[in-house]
């Protein structure tokens, strides 16, 4: 078997993307009460971009192999 | 406004017309590689994802919904995110293996073709009512243009012209590697028509039918309780949920797999991808909420599902509802297409092959192609027929979310593929069982009993989890936690088998590196196709084999067992993609056997090792990086080191082979690594060979012949040991490898040659007096003897003189003739030492010496016995005599005596007898503080001119060529006493000539 190819994502970059995964999860008490103020319907778009904006800025950190 | 049936008609096929067009226009690279390799083009195919149920139906699923219908996309965006810890691992073992399904990946991952079976039967049946869901939407947006009912003739027509297109592009042939960049051309095209279409809809539902964005916002705010609705599902709702499962579905999903895995052409494709992907679906989604706020501002009466329609057909223009129509058939056909490719392939690997594998006369590329066809139509009938049964089926979102459950079954068995090394086969089949199990009771039987197949009514979930459960939440809950429990618990309380252990190993960056790799029991390429030809059919075996052997550049002549071990993993990779992993390693374990009773190729573990690191070697940090570092420096230094250096293994097998090593041996590094060592050319095998089954760990000037010349090698070996074992008993060399280093002398021979040569010429020089000297004395005796002869009559004294005459010319023919023996000297002979007389050796040694040194009245006294016999050769023992007599002449004082003597040794029976011999002459003696330097070459005390300092240098290499020693008594005071010990031996004796014939 060939060799498994290794990866520069260290714990903490792990640690970094799954803190970022769970707070996705665990901020939906928040959305819970923002939905409340009925805040402009596009808004959460916009979080959604920054969502997105997060994972372009992550991509860069490591290399074509990892991600 | 209204359409024509054969409009729409036309308007589809016209548009998958175009479809075919770039999708052969991209087989055949009439689009640049720039555009069909393009990470953009990649994102845009994964648009699959995006079915006619985000088409059509998210509008339905906001209005029913709220804004719970994001979490559909934002489950995907999650996956994406996470895509370095989550889909670039997957992406590494699906192109390191070639697997080709998510089936494939279990099947390799638990080392089981139950595992394939099961998560192929899953996928079926998870995803063949969401075949028929999109056949149903077209039909239904076809019937709402046309304001009829939608006749099953049109659906059966798109599926026919799908099935075309499937077979055209995605089952055209049969490759190891599943790429077909027409296809994936075609489908990022297909996502951009439904992007462009939806975003068409979305504006004109903002500008088209409110005016403007500000127009819109006002006509929220004064509905309040709208935008409530919209929001208050999403605090209510299963939002976790369904961002879970989409989260899931997003890489799951077959066609999600199949294009996010499979398809990939470049990794780094997947990192664009990572947001690439995010960001379409995030613009796809933003049309969705003016959409559905549009159709109810319209009061239209068609369903909110098709709301996309009915804004589109209130524009009153043709070509904005044409638009939205194709884009629907897009998201339809694409799904359709890409689905029922990757539930071929499953099905093809892990049911149709197991229950019937062909005969191997039968020609298995054909059979396999054909099956795979067969098998792409049949999905796709299937799916008309189930469109067909669901006639009253529960809506778009509904069917979607069965599927997404269904493939929400294998994640716990996915955490064993990425994270949990200690998951077992056992647990991941009775997890996933239990799983299947669930979501059958809750999903597909209560389906079943809707449309009348099954008769009894069930409600799993209300039984057991309450009547108000929500059935996602409930579902979710109830089939993941069985499962995952499952998984968990027998996977702790299972063991793992041998065969999954190798697996586990594959998978894991940490798990041990050195597998048990063994001989093979077939040894050449042939023997590769001749065993495969009796499981794949005689033309089937011998391709693969060829086509393994151009991959790996390789020839019909490979024997080196770790090439043959490469070319075996090779043929079982390309299997795998052609016939699922579990049937490719059944085919390599049964046919392309492991010899058990064969060791581990050390090699291949080294290899293994280094390729690893290599790999690896811009990532490695810290501690590890700097031991990294100092391996390679240590590395280098043996490949750099002057001298030709190879390490073997207990099978002799060459393990390293250092530069030097390959510019002396002229045999390529990357040849010599892996072949076993009676490989080699001549005479490196020969040479090697012997000196590793010496007991000893040295051996000098060993002689042979490469290309008709002589040259000179000293040989060095050392063991390397092997990790201590408690195996007292063991009976094999403590050792794991030997390295041997080859130091080259023929340089230094051919110089010594020639300083002996000129040392030679330098004696002969100070001989040249005394010989003339000599000579000239029985000349003129012979001259007044010829002179007196001239006038003599009397017979007897004519006689007597030229006795006379006859006497002299033989005194001047024996000084001739030991000038010449001493001249002739050069290079020890190839052949071997002969036996001769010591003392005659001597007395000619001291006829030279006694020519040059007339003046002195020395007297010479030559103790040898004469029956003593040695075996040397006699011109450079003469020469080692002569120069030791020399420098005793020349530190002797007038009327000295110079004494040679010489004695057997009777050595113990480990060593051979020795002749001790001494030279001693009474002159001035050497200081103490010179004794260390006087067999440096160019050290003398003698006048300049009178001495070259290569006399000893010479003297004490000969000796040394002879196995011999000398050695200067340092207690000898009434002058100097030099020793010499050599050993007394027959001719074929010889070990310090280690002679190699030329072309053995």
């Amino acid at each position: 078997m060939p060799p498994p190819l290794e990866s520069s994502i260290t714990w903490q970059d792990a640690a970094i993307l799954l803190v970022i995964a769970a707070l996705c999860f665990a901020l939906y008490p928040f959305f819970s009460w923002w939905s409340l103020q009925a805040p402009p319907w596009f808004m959460i778009y916009l979080l959604w971009a920054l969502l997105l904006l997060l994972g372009f800025l992550l991509q860069r950190r490591f290399s074509d192999h990892d991600v | 406004m209204t359409f024509d049936y054969n409009q729409l008609l036309l308007a589809a096929l016209i548009y998958l017309l175009l479809l075919f067009l770039i999708a052969y226009a991209a087989d055949r690279n009439y689009i640049s590689e720039k555009i069909t390799h393009h990470p953009l083009t990649y994102v845009l195919s994964l648009g699959v994802y995006t079915t006619s149920w985000s088409f059509y139906g998210s509008v339905g699923f906001a209005e029913q919904q709220g804004l719970l219908f994001l979490t559909i996309y934002l489950g995907p965006t999650l996956a994406f995110l996470l895509t370095p810890l989550l889909l670039a691992p997957i992406l590494r073992l699906i192109k390191d293996y070639q697997l080709t399904s998510l089936a494939d990946l279990f099947a390799f991952r638990y080392s089981s073709q139950l595992a394939g079976i099961l998560v192929t039967l899953l996928m079926l049946a998870g995803t063949l009512p969401y075949i028929a869901l999109q056949i149903s939407a077209v039909a239904e947006s076809l019937s709402i243009l046309t304001a009829k009912p939608a006749p099953l003739r049109q659906g059966f027509m798109f599926c026919l012209i799908l099935m075309v297109f499937a077979l055209l592009f995605g089952a055209r042939h049969i490759t190891p590697k599943e790429k077909h960049s027409g296809l994936v051309v075609a489908i990022a095209f297909e996502s951009l028509v439904k992007l462009t279409a939806l975003f068409a809809v979305g504006l004109f539902a903002v500008f088209g039918v409110f005016g403007d964005l500000q127009s819109m916002q006002d006509w929220l705010q004064a509905d309040p309780a709208r935008l409530e609705a919209f929001y208050q599902p999403a605090r209510e709702g299963p939002w976790l949920t369904l961002i879970f499962l989409s989260f899931s579905a997003a890489f799951l999903l077959p066609r999600q797999f199949h294009m996010l895995f499979v398809e990939n052409l470049h990794r780094r494709s997947l990192a664009v991808a990572s947001w690439g992907f995010p960001l379409y679906l995030l613009l796809f989604n933003l049309a969705i909420p003016p959409i559905l706020w549009a159709g109810q501002y319209l009061q239209t009466d068609i369903n909110s599902e098709f709301y996309v329609l009915a804004v589109s057909l209130h524009a009153g223009q043709p070509w904005l509802a044409l638009l939205a129509f194709i884009g629907g058939v897009s998201a339809a056909s694409a799904m359709v297409i890409i689905t029922t490719l990757a539930l071929s392939q499953m099905a093809l690997n892990h049911l149709l092959l197991p229950i019937s594998y062909p005969d191997p006369t039968l020609d298995m590329y054909r059979w396999l192609l054909w099956g795979r066809r067969m098998l792409v139509s049949f999905i796709i009938l299937i799916g008309f027929g189930l469109f067909v049964l669901l006639k009253q089926r529960p809506g778009l979102v509904e069917l979607g979310l069965i599927s997404f459950v269904a493939v929400a079954q294998c994640i716990p068995g996915l955490i064993g593929v990425l994270f949990w090394q200690r998951a077992t086969r056992t647990g991941f089949l009775v997890g996933l069982g239990a799983g299947i199990l669930g979501w059958l009771m809750i999903f597909i039987l209560p389906l079943l009993h809707q449309i009348g197949v099954f008769p009894i009514k069930l409600d799993v979930l209300a039984y057991l989890l309450g009547p108000d459960t929500n059935v996602w939440q409930g579902a979710t809950l109830l089939t993941l936690g069985c499962n995952s429990f499952l998984f968990a618990l027998v996977s702790l309380l299972s063991k793992q088998y041998d065969d999954e252990r190798r697996a586990v190993a594959a998978c894991f960056e940490n798990a041990p590196l050195l597998s048990e790799n063994r001989l093979l029991n077939v040894t050449s390429p042939r023997q590769f196709s001749a065993q495969l030809a009796k499981i794949l059919g005689e033309e089937t075996g011998r391709q693969e084999v060829a086509h393994a052997l151009s991959e790996l550049q390789l020839d019909d002549h490979e024997r080196r067992p770790h090439q043959l071990q490469r070319l075996r993993d090779r043929i079982e990779r390309n299997l795998s993609g052609m016939l699922g992993p579990t049937l490719a390693r059944m085919i390599v374990d049964s046919r392309l056997q492991v010899n058990a009773s064969t060791r581990s190729m050390l090699s291949d573990h080294i290899r293994f090792i280094e390729d690893r690191l290599e790999q690896s070697r811009s990532r490695l940090r810290g501690l590890v990086g700097e031991l990294d570092a100092l391996r390679r420096y240590h590395r280098q230094i043996l490949q750099d080191l002057p001298l030709a250096a190879c390490s073997l293994s207990k099978d002799d097998e060459i393990l390293s082979w250092n530069q030097a090593m390959e510019q002396l041996s002229r045999i390529d590094r990357q040849a010599a690594i892996g072949s076993q060592l009676c490989d080699l050319p001549e005479p490196w095998s020969t040479l090697l060979r012997t000196f590793l089954r010496e007991p000893k760990q040295h051996q000098h000037k060993v002689q042979t012949q490469i290309h008709g010349k002589p040259r000179w090698f000293n040989l060095h070996k050392a063991a390397i040991a092997d990790k201590p074992t408690n195996d007292h008993n063991r009976r094999e060399p403590f050792w794991a490898s030997v390295v041997i280093l080859l130091e080259d002398l023929t340089e230094l021979q051919l110089l010594e040659t020639e300083l002996a040569h000129s040392e030679r010429l330098a004696s002969i020089g100070r001989l040249a007096a005394g010989v003339a000297h000599e000579i000239g004395n029985p000349v003129t005796g012979i001259a007044s003897i010829t002179q007196n002869l001239k006038y003599e009559t009397e017979p007897q004294i004519i006689t007597e003189s030229l006795d006379d005459i006859l006497e002299q010319t033989r005194r001047i023919n024996d000084i001739v003739q030991s000038l010449l023996t001493f001249s002739h000297g050069g290079a020890l002979p190839a052949h071997g030492f002969t036996s001769f007389a010591l003392n005659r050796c001597v007395d000619e040694a001291i006829r030279l010496v006694r020519l040059s040194q007339t003046g002195k009245r020395l007297e010479f006294n030559n103790h040898c016995p004469p029956h003593l016999q040695i075996s040397a050769d006699r011109q450079h023992l003469l020469q080692v005599f002569v120069n030791l007599l020399t420098n005793a002449c020349d530190a002797s004082s007038p009327g000295g005596t110079i004494e040679v003597s010489a004695e057997l040794e009777n050595a113990d029976v480990a060593q051979t007898d020795h002749v001790l011999i001494q030279v001693r002459d009474q002159g001035s003696g050497i200081p103490v503080e010179l004794m260390d330097r006087i067999f440096e070459p160019f050290f003398t005390t003698k006048d300049p001119g009178k001495g070259t300092g290569l006399g000893l240098p010479l003297v004490y290499n000969i000796i040394r060529d002879h196995g011999g020693m000398i050695w200067v008594d340092a207690m000898y005071k009434q002058g100097t006493r030099f020793y010499i010990k050599l050993p007394v031996r027959q001719p074929s004796e010889s070990t310090a000539l280690m002679t190699l014939p030329a072309g053995q």
